[in-house]
């Protein structure tokens, strides 16, 4: 399973003391605090890229406040991350169940396929074919993520050691039984992975699925790069950093692990 | 004490799962060849046989795993394929070598999940599971929370068995559960496996590869080859008399000292024993004679064997298990504790160490002759 | 010992077993099939700019939709024959007359269109003809191994394809047209695309494997390295390139002279570093990889050998981690290709110009024909790559790879 942004380097084993626990609350109230307080507030962001970029003299979009940009760029991710996980898990299931076994190698082989192409190209290509306008960004960005999180389900899936679902079958459970006690546990901490990775790739495209109407932070950004305002840019990417951040340590702290 | 060697006979035991006429086929491959089998209630059977024989697959048949090309298996009435799977299995224990337990759920979780599908209250299955853990040996309190990863082998195949025990199915299917742990610890399962069995009376349905296995635990043992069945009797019967030269061949050279994984100390030849706890006194240890004499702890585990040899008396510390056995050790491990401690008889330990009888050479010899 | 088999039970529960895929397979193929001709299969335009005017199945004559029924049909035949050569056949055709009727289709029902309409009127394909593709390709995909039978087909098909071409069926597809409206400056877009890309890789390389090896050998750097590989993994694309456009204005408007340079704000410049700095992920964590997962015994017997540090990497490590280094690079080419797109919207040159144009125009052959270059970039920039590392692979090593 390649994505086509290959995940983070083996990580410690994340053993969470009661310390680490209190520092990762600490650290998501901080980086929340600093969202809310930058995109709610005008003369924060007006004083913060003067600072920075004393020669610029607009510092905020002339129609699109940050906050209503926020606001739509996150209900764009969430609302795709949440179709991509739904549909993906359900597929995955259904791929790894004996009726659906046989479509198993199609949904690898065009996990591996869709995942060669970035997702600039992807989002790009929904014009085309999808249109303008917030649908087909949407549409694009659940097609696009629903691959990561695809795929992590089905390896994970595939990961369950045969004797547990043996002896799951054995001791008479029903398919569903079978899957929600015996199975499901054990593969989730890899869909898990997946759906962090998914949340990412689509806050990140997001931004750029702006040019094909999506509306987000990446109007802003992008009319900073078109108006040769880096000030607009820094704004708009400050705040899907922030988000990104957020996004990782919430995950972090409630990941599956033991 | 009896010396008659008493195992529980097949005559009178009727048979409510039978499979007639079996067969199974993958594409090509023939893994059963009309199998007929009845399954004798209450008893131990023992399907042995070569890798490829089809000993699994005919196991995986009865709870309707593996599904049969041609012919019918019956539970009681009714013929297997027309219940429903689930219901079925959840009507037998199944243990397998790999044990399968869920990792993420602990040993009480465990054990409890046949009960939990068939809609037992919280209560009854709390108490389930403590009487369960203790009938394999494990403390409850110790054990209850821990998750599979840290048993070992030997604990986490107790633990499988107690979970197939979980709802107290009255057929118990094992897929060579003993199969994947040391010598010792199996040989440790065995015993366990027998003392139970003596208490629940379950119908058994036991798959190994492991001949001096299969002669100790079964009532019934049935030997496959190539998805055929070649010889199905008691092991008394087959080891006295081979059909085949293959059942020969399989059943190796040393048939005559299988015979004595049969029976087992307290069946055939347990003995009264002279003890106490000092020295033998002369009316204990008469000169001469071949008797023999332990000398007890306070709580009555014996720590010295005495016995006469060549006009002098001579003493055997008793250290270890290798020098002593439980009621239900065979005459094989009895003729090695003999052997290893140098004395006419071994002594017979109860679950405590306590001493509770003897057994002799020269009544091993007597059951070997006849 | 007999092997006894049932002559007449085997064959159906082999034949069984075989419907059951043929089945599922044509199920999923006709839905996708049914949906792509709800959709419109192709939309003509009187200009440029003006509005589509969506064809849908419905819109075209008699004989083209009787062309389009007759890949699905063909599929459903396939499904219900029970000799399995023949439906063996069935498939391979379906599927390559599958690629096959919707072009040509186009190619006679797209010019009849647009001559009625104008003299600048131009059609291009629509989501149904796109989603009927699609159905072909799951057919492909889920084939388990791809005969001589399908490649003729394919081959055919592109055939059939490249002589409409030549007589000028195609001439009024939108795409075409907008390429010709390129025409120069399409090949300087193509090249200007590929120069940058090249030069970003071979800057992240230079970079970047020089950092894996240090990673690998001090674990001071280790520390260093890996949380702040996590940071730039976890800040999506643009939002990078927007961070360094930022500092690299910053800097150009401190120090005049770097712009001379061509460091400023906007440009080609900035792009490529932005593009070094993305691809060098890729390539520090394959390139990691491949050298710490090299089987320690190997290293440990070339050391008991006698080989100096300098030995055992060149005979030693270097070629067995020569795989993973290359897979790497490759990964960071095919990514870097894709977002080279985005060069555009700081002012450099490449195929984003025409995908941007477009879209700034509305003009969505525009953007196709952006996307398409890309991709076939990409695909080409792969292959090429998959060569190069096979044959750079030391053979012994080329075994284990399969």
């Amino acid at each position: 399973m390649k994505p086509s942004r290959p995940s983070a380097f083996p990580e410690k084993p994340s053993v969470t003391t009661r310390r680490d626990f209190a520092g990762r609350w600490i650290v998501l109230v901080l980086i929340a605090a600093a969202l809310v307080l930058y995109i709610s507030s005008e003369q924060v962001q007006r004083t913060l890229l003067s600072l920075i970029f004393p020669s610029e003299n607009q510092f905020t979009h002339t129609r699109k406040t940050i906050l209503q940009m926020t606001g739509a760029h996150i209900s764009l991710t969430l609302g795709a991350t949440l179709l991509s996980t739904v549909v993906g898990i359900v597929i995955g299931i259904a791929v790894t169940r004996n009726a659906g076994k046989d479509f198993q190698q199609l949904v690898l082989r065009l996990n591996s396929f869709i995942q060669t192409f970035p997702p600039s190209a992807v989002i790009i290509l929904a014009f085309p074919v999808l249109g303008f306008g917030w649908k087909p960004a949407l549409l694009a960005l659940f097609l696009y993520s629903l691959f990561p999180i695809l795929g992590n389900t089905v390896v994970g899936f595939q990961s369950v050691s045969p004797a547990v679902i043996d002896s799951a079958k054995g001791m008479g459970m029903t398919w569903f039984q079978q899957l929600w006690i015996a199975e499901f546990p054990q593969a989730l901490p890899m869909i898990f992975t997946g759906i962090r990775h998914s949340y990412i790739l689509n806050l990140g495209t997001a931004a750029i699925a702006a040019v094909i109407g999506g509306e987000g932070l990446g109007t802003i950004i992008i009319s900073g790069l078109t108006l040769r305002n880096s000030a607009l840019v820094l704004s708009g990417t400050i705040v899907i950093s922030l988000l990104a951040f957020l996004g990782e340590q919430l995950f972090h702290m409630a990941s599956p692990g033991r | 004490m009896t010396t008659h060697p008493v195992r529980p006979t097949l005559e009178e035991t009727p048979s409510f799962l039978k499979a007639e006429h079996i067969s199974v086929r993958y594409g090509e491959t023939v893994a059963l060849n009309d199998v007929t089998l009845h399954i004798p209630t209450n008893r131990v059977t023992v399907l042995i046989g070569p890798s490829g024989c089809g000993k699994s697959t005919t196991l995986r048949c009865i709870n309707a795993l593996v599904k049969t090309s041609s012919g019918h298996i019956d539970y009681g009435d009714a013929s297997i394929q027309a219940m429903s799977e689930t219901d079925l299995r959840r009507n037998m224990g199944y243990a397998i070598q790999s044990v399968g337990l869920m990792p993420h759920l602990t040993v009480e979780e465990n054990v409890d999940l046949v009960p939990r599908l068939l809609g037992w209250k919280r209560s009854e299955r709390t108490e389930r599971v403590s009487r369960l853990l203790k009938l394999v040996r494990l403390d409850p309190q110790v054990y209850r929370n821990k998750y599979p990863h840290e048993l070992s082998g030997g604990e986490a195949q107790r633990v499988g068995v107690a979970r197939a025990l979980g709802a107290d199915p009255p057929v118990l299917l094992m897929d060579e559960p003993f199969g994947a742990v040391d010598p010792l610890t199996r040989e440790q399962l065995q015993d366990e496996f027998i003392r139970i069995q003596r208490q629940l009376k379950k119908t058994v349905v036991f798959v190994t590869h492991d001949i001096d296995e299969a002669v100790r635990l079964a009532d019934y043992l049935v030997i496959m080859k190539d998805g055929m069945i070649v010889q199905a009797d008691t092991p008394e019967q087959i080891l006295a008399a081979p059909a085949n030269e293959f059942v020969e061949r399989f059943l190796g050279p040393d048939r005559s000292l299988k015979r004595l994984s049969l029976f087992t100390a307290d069946h055939c030849c347990l003995e009264q024993v002279v003890s106490g706890t000092g020295k033998p006194s002369e009316a204990q240890l008469p000169r001469g004679s071949n008797r023999c004499y332990w000398q007890v702890d306070d709580d009555g585990k014996p720590i010295m064997g005495y016995t006469w040899i060549h006009n002098r008396i001579i003493e055997r510390p008793i250290t270890g298990s290798t020098h002593t056995v439980q009621p239900y050790s065979s005459m094989k491990e009895c003729m090695s504790a003999i052997l290893s401690l140098g004395m006419p008889a071994t002594a017979v330990v109860d679950d405590d160490g306590r001493l509770y009888g003897e057994v002799r050479f020269e009544t091993i010899q007597t059951i070997s002759l006849s | 010992m007999q092997r006894f088999i049932h002559p007449i039970g085997d064959y159906v529960g082999q034949i069984e077993s075989q419907l059951n895929f043929h089945r599922k397979l044509a199920a999923i193929v006709l839905l996708v099939f049914a949906a792509s001709f709800f959709l419109p299969f192709f939309f003509a335009r009187e200009n440029r700019i003006s509005a589509e005017i969506p064809v849908g199945i419905s819109g075209l004559p008699l004989l083209p939709t009787l062309l389009l029924l007759i890949p699905p049909t063909m599929i459903l035949l396939y499904a219900l024959v029970r000799t399995p050569k023949a439906s063996e056949r069935l498939l391979s055709l379906g599927a390559a007359l599958g690629l096959l009727a919707p072009l040509v289709v186009l190619a006679y029902v797209g010019p009849q269109m647009v001559s009625t309409i104008g003299p600048f009127a131009r059609y291009s394909p629509g989501s149904g003809m796109y989603l009927y593709m699609t159905s072909v390709a799951i057919v492909y995909l889920m084939k388990v191994r791809i005969g001589i039978g399908d490649y003729i087909g394919l081959t055919v098909a592109l055939a059939v394809v490249v002589v409409l071409g030549y007589r000028g069926s195609f001439d009024r597809l939108g795409i075409l047209l907008e390429a010709r409206n390129f025409g120069t400056r399409l090949s300087r877009e193509i090249t200007a695309h590929i120069r940058i890309t090249g030069i970003s890789i071979g800057i992240s390389v230079l970079v970047g494997l020089p950092i894996a090896l240090a990673t690998y050998q001090s674990r001071r750097i280790r520390k260093l390295v890996f949380p702040l590989l996590n940071v730039l993994q976890t800040i999506p694309g643009i939002a990078l390139f927007g961070l360094l456009i930022a500092p690299l204005a910053a800097l150009s408007q401190a120090f005049p002279q770097l712009r001379e340079w061509g460091i400023k704000g906007i440009g080609n410049t900035p792009a490529i570093i932005a593009l070094s700095m993305y691809a060098i992920y890729p390539i520090i964590r394959y390139s990691f990889t491949a050298i710490s997962s090299i089987d320690t015994s190997v290293v440990l017997a070339a050391q008991g050998m006698g080989m100096s540090s300098g030995q055992v990497w060149r005979i030693v490590r270097f070629p067995l981690a020569t795989p993973g280094i290359l897979h790497g690079i490759r990964v960071a080419l095919v990514q870097t290709i894709g977002n080279a797109t985005l060069a555009k919207l700081i002012g450099g040159d490449g195929l984003g110009v025409l995908v941007f144009e477009g879209l700034g125009q509305a003009s969505v052959d525009m953007v196709l024909l952006g996307m398409l270059l890309i991709i076939v970039l990409t695909v080409v920039a792969d292959r090429i790559f998959q060569i190069l590392i096979t044959v750079l692979t030391p053979v012994s090593l080329r075994r284990e790879r399969a």
